[in-house]
């Protein structure tokens, strides 16, 4: 069982990590459509 | 009284379908008088459009505007340059327009996009009634299964030895790749078809709440489900691959209803059935999964049609605006996506509560040894020789 919990814990480490490293390529879920250079209707 | 009642609406009915068989022959809508409104739109086109039938777009699509007949800029209700701003729109609309814009991307620069609505209709209609009711049907007929056959027990019970059938890395990796999978199957099909039913339970506020978490979540841990497709390919694909054994497997039904146990390695047919579903699918799903996270950024199904076409001689579109690859990427997603969670419950269940012992294989690894020699004859075989020849190496030096 230590092999499937340490297998969770991974993935949301994993998912964690991707929240940190994918902004320094220019792109973050959370400010996805949100940010200043995004097409706005106004 | 009610005879006369029922007759009425019978009549009223038949008058219905007789204008509406008037109106429109063969999917084709009949134009109507368009005097009112000087050759423009009417309801009755809209009221077409709406009921799937063919419209005669001409009246619009060749309506762009007349310089000539326009009201100059200086007059009341003059016109922008000769035409209105209708027109303008109509000429955006039919792909006519010479518009500049600022260079924000191929996407931005599509300002009216046909396919968004049969997109919609077909992500909200036949997505969510076909891909939700397979799920159904599937627990459902495993319902079924489990009544009608059993629980699938060890023959003449489990032995007091066990034998290791998987390795800690191996089950780190299965679990890595079954965790974010659930995780991903949970939180899409919140998303695809969560506000439907989860609105009217914990309202708006509340399901705004779990969709943002959900959305967080598929897109994170997203990467962990594709780190799973890797592992567990690198690891499992030798002893998956398609051999006669398998057909020998597959025709005594892999002994599930004849109660026999065809021999089989360390995977049989059944098993390498759910690997290469799991690999191609899970390939393809995290493919059209990248296409929607980086949007506009990976438009792929042009050059796939194109490719089918070319050898396949069909005649999918290979011109496709950027929102069209989004919105073949999405349905293309949530299909594969809904074969493979079909898939996988079957899986879940034959290794939990559908075998006696199955489980034990990626709970710690160690099988009963008479659930594997049934299961895995030949498999066991390979181990014991293997054990015999360390032993026997061990023993002569």
């Amino acid at each position: 069982m230590k092999a499937m919990l340490g297998a969770f814990a991974t993935a949301l480490l994993i998912a964690y990590g991707a929240t940190l490293v994918l902004p320094t390529f220019g792109w973050s879920s959370a400010e996805r459509g949100s940010a200043a250079e995004s097409v706005r209707l106004d | 009284m009610n005879f006369k009642f029922i007759s009425a609406a019978v009549f009223a009915l038949s008058a219905m379908f007789a204008v509406n068989a008037a109106a429109y022959t063969d999917g084709q809508a009949a134009a109507p008088d368009r005097s009112a409104t000087g050759g423009a739109q009417t309801l009755q086109d809209i009221m077409a459009r709406q009921a799937q039938l063919n419209v005669d777009e001409s009246f619009r699509s060749e309506n762009l505007g007349d310089p000539s007949q326009a009201a100059a800029t200086t007059e009341q209700l003059g016109t922008n340059g000769g035409v209105s701003d209708a027109s303008v729109w109509r000429q955006i609309r039919y792909n006519q327009a010479d518009l500049t814009l600022q260079d924000r991307g191929a996407a931005a620069g599509v300002l009216i996009q046909d396919g968004g609505m049969p997109w919609w209709q077909v992500r909200e209609g036949p997505m969510i009634t076909y891909g939700g009711g397979a799920l159904l049907a599937v627990i459902a007929l495993l319902v079924v299964f489990y009544f009608a056959r059993g629980k699938i027990m060890i023959d003449g019970g489990p032995s007091d030895k066990t034998i290791q059938r998987f390795k800690p890395i191996e089950r780190f990796g299965h679990w890595l790749l079954a965790g974010s999978f659930v995780a991903l199957g949970i939180t899409g099909l919140l998303t695809l078809m969560g506000r439907h039913f989860l609105i009217p339970v914990i309202g708006h506020e509340g399901f705004a709440t779990l969709a943002a978490g959900s959305k967080w979540i598929h897109n994170n841990v997203a990467w962990a489900f594709m780190l799973g497709i890797v592992l567990t390919c690198i690891m499992w694909i030798k002893h998956n691959i398609p051999n006669k054994l398998d057909w020998q497997w597959i025709k005594a039904g892999g002994g599930i209803f004849t109660k026999a146990h065809p021999s089989a390695k360390k995977f049989n047919a059944g098993q390498k059935m759910i690997f290469w579903t799991v690999m191609i699918l899970g390939v393809s799903v995290s493919l059209s999964g990248l296409s929607l996270l980086f949007p506009f950024e990976m438009p792929m199904f042009a050059k796939t049609f194109g490719i089918m076409n070319s050898i396949l001689g069909t005649d999918f579109p290979t011109v496709l605006a950027p929102h069209e690859e989004m919105q073949y990427a999405n349905l293309w997603h949530s299909i594969v996506a809904f074969v493979m969670m079909c898939a996988i419950i079957a899986h879940i269940y034959i290794g939990s509560v559908g075998m006696e012992g199955a489980f034990d294989a990626m709970g710690d690894g160690q099988v009963d040894l008479e659930w594997a020699r049934q299961h895995h004859d030949l498999w066991v075989a390979e181990v014991e020789a293997e054990q015999a020849a360390k032993a026997a190496k061990g023993g002569g030096s």
